[in-house]
C-alpha cells in the first residue's frame, strides 16, 4: 500500500527476448530488433534511481520478480500479462507459460492474464485456448495483440472471429479483455493498432469490460474520445509512467486530457514491469503528482486529488477486473 | 437563522422545461440523480452529452444557471464533469453565468 492506497499494477510482463524465442525458419530479425528497440526505450526514459542488477527485461528470475514488486516496492497486486505476438516469435513474445509461472510463484498476489490469437491459430485453436487457459491455469483476463503479419490481423468488432472471443470470455466469468493499441511492437504498422475498432465491440457487450493499454498512443485522443463514450472502456497506462521522466508537460497534459474526458475510475496504473524494475519510482511519482496550474487553467484539466490517485492506482483496475479490493486488502494482511 | 426554502417541484420542473430543449436538441438528456436535504441539486447527463467534450459548458451554462434559479436550490452537482472548479469558475465567469466561487 501507498500512504493507504492499494496498488494493483496492471501490466506486469515475463518477457523472453532471447535468441531461443527465433522460430525456426526465422530470420530472427524482429526479436533482435524488438530486443534492442526495449534496450534502448529503457535507456531513452527508462533510467532512474539505482541501476540495474542485470539485465532485467528478458526471461527474469521469478523470485527476483517478486522480490521487486512485492518487497522493493509498495505493489500489493499484479497481473502477469502475456503478450501473444507469435508470428516469429517461437513461444509467443510474452508466453502464456512465463505469465503462469509468475502467476502461480506468488497467487495471493499475481494473477494470469492469458492471450489467444484468433487470425493465427484459427478461431476455434484460440476458443478452445481460452478455455484451457482459464480452466486449467487460472486465467482471469486475456490480452489481445492484432496484428501478427501481413495477412494475419483482426478487428475486435469483427462478428465472425472476435466476437465467438468475447462471448466465450462472458462464459468463462471474464470480466476484462485487453488490448495492445497503439506503437507496434516490431516491423507492423501502426494503422492496425487503432483504438477504433474497440467501438462496436464495447457497444454490443456491455457486461464485458475493454482495456486498452498504452493510451493508444500516436493515436492517444481518439483512444481518450472512444473511452468517454463507453463506460466498459478502461485505460491502461503502461508507458505513461516511463515517458513522464522524459516529457513531463506533454504526458501530464494526456493524463490531464483522460482525467477531464473519460474520469480517474476507468485509468489504471501499470508498470510494464520489469522494463524497468524499480516500481516504486513510479508509485512515488503517481502518488506525488500536481497538476501545474497552467495546465489546469489553459487546458481545464482538474485537480489530482488522493481520491483520483486511489482509483489509478488500484482501484480502477481492480473494478474492471471484477476483483473485490477490500476483501484482498483482508486476505494479504493489509487491514485488521 | 433563516430556514432555506424548500424546492418546489414545480418550479423544479419548470427550470428543466427550459433546459431540457436546449439538451435534447443535441442528442442528449438530463436527469435528477439526487435531491439532498441541504438544497444541492445532482443531475446526470446521458445520450449523446454522456460524453461530449463540451460537457463543462452545458453543465455551467444553461444547467446550473436555470436550475441556480430556483428558490430552495444551494448548488448544483454533475459527478460527470471532472474540470477542477477553478476551470468551471472562469468559464462560468467568461459566459456571463453564476460564478462557482465566490
Amino acid at each position: 500500500m501507498k500512504d493507504g492506497m492499494f496498488v494493483f499494477d496492471a501490466a506486469v510482463h515475463t518477457q523472453d527476448f532471447g535468441d531461443n524465442q527465433i522460430k525456426p525458419g526465422s530470420d530472427g530479425r524482429r526479436v533482435k530488433l524488438l530486443r534492442s528497440q526495449i534496450a534502448g526505450f529503457i535507456n531513452l526514459t527508462g533510467r532512474r534511481g539505482p541501476p540495474p542488477e542485470t539485465e532485467t527485461f528478458s526471461n527474469p528470475d521469478l523470485e527476483w520478480g517478486n522480490k521487486m514488486l512485492f518487497e522493493n516496492s509498495d505493489t500489493d497486486m499484479a497481473s502477469a500479462c502475456s503478450v501473444p505476438l507469435f508470428s516469429h516469435w517461437r513461444a509467443g513474445l510474452g508466453p502464456v507459460e512465463l505469465s503462469d509461472a509468475f502467476a502461480k510463484s506468488n497467487p495471493k498476489r499475481v494473477v494470469l492474464t492469458g492471450g489467444v490469437d484468433p487470425a493465427y491459430h484459427g478461431l476455434d485453436f484460440a476458443l478452445e485456448e481460452m478455455e484451457r487457459q482459464v480452466k486449467e491455469l487460472g486465467a482471469v483476463s486475456m490480452k489481445f495483440y492484432q496484428y501478427q503479419r501481413r495477412g494475419c490481423s483482426w478487428r475486435a468488432d469483427d462478428r465472425d472471429i472476435a466476437y465467438p472471443l468475447w462471448e466465450k470470455a462472458i462464459e468463462l466469468g471474464i470480466k476484462m479483455v485487453q488490448f495492445h493499441k497503439g506503437f507496434p511492437l516490431e516491423l507492423g504498422p501502426v494503422e492496425a493498432f487503432k483504438p477504433n475498432d474497440i467501438q462496436y465491440a464495447a457497444a454490443d457487450f456491455p457486461e464485458l469490460n475493454f482495456g486498452i493499454h498504452h493510451l493508444g498512443d500516436p493515436y492517444v485522443d481518439e483512444t481518450i474520445s472512444i473511452a468517454s463514450r463507453f463506460d466498459n472502456i478502461y485505460l491502461i497506462l503502461p508507458l505513461w509512467f516511463n515517458q513522464y521522466y522524459l516529457q513531463p508537460w506533454k504526458m501530464l497534459a494526456r493524463l490531464g486530457e483522460a482525467l477531464l474526458y473519460v474520469g480517474s475510475d476507468r485509468i489504471c496504473y501499470g508498470s510494464e514491469a520489469f522494463i524497468w524494475p524499480h516500481m516504486q519510482t513510479y508509485i512515488d511519482t503517481l502518488a506525488n503528482l500536481e497538476m501545474p496550474e497552467e495546465l489546469q487553467e489553459r487546458y481545464g484539466y482538474p485537480e489530482i486529488t488522493r481520491e483520483m490517485k486511489e482509483n489509478i492506482l488500484g482501484k480502477a483496475f481492480a473494478r474492471g477486473m471484477g476483483i473485490d479490493i477490500e476483501a484482498k486488502k483482508i486476505e494479504l494482511g493489509l487491514v485488521a | 437563522m433563516t430556514a432555506r426554502p424548500t424546492i418546489s417541484p414545480d418550479a423544479l420542473e419548470a427550470a428543466f422545461a427550459r433546459i431540457r430543449p436546449l439538451i435534447l436538441g443535441h442528442g442528449g438528456d438530463i436527469e435528477i440523480a439526487d435531491i439532498s436535504p441541504e438544497g444541492v441539486v445532482s443531475i446526470k447527463l446521458v445520450g449523446a452529452c454522456k460524453a461530449c467534450p463540451n460537457m463543462a459548458m452545458t453543465y455551467v451554462g444553461p444547467i446550473r444557471t436555470y436550475l441556480m434559479e430556483v428558490d430552495g436550490v444551494a448548488e448544483v452537482r454533475c459527478e460527470q464533469v471532472n474540470a477542477s472548479l477553478k476551470t468551471l469558475d472562469r468559464l462560468a465567469r467568461r459566459l456571463g453565468s453564476r460564478p462557482l466561487i465566490v
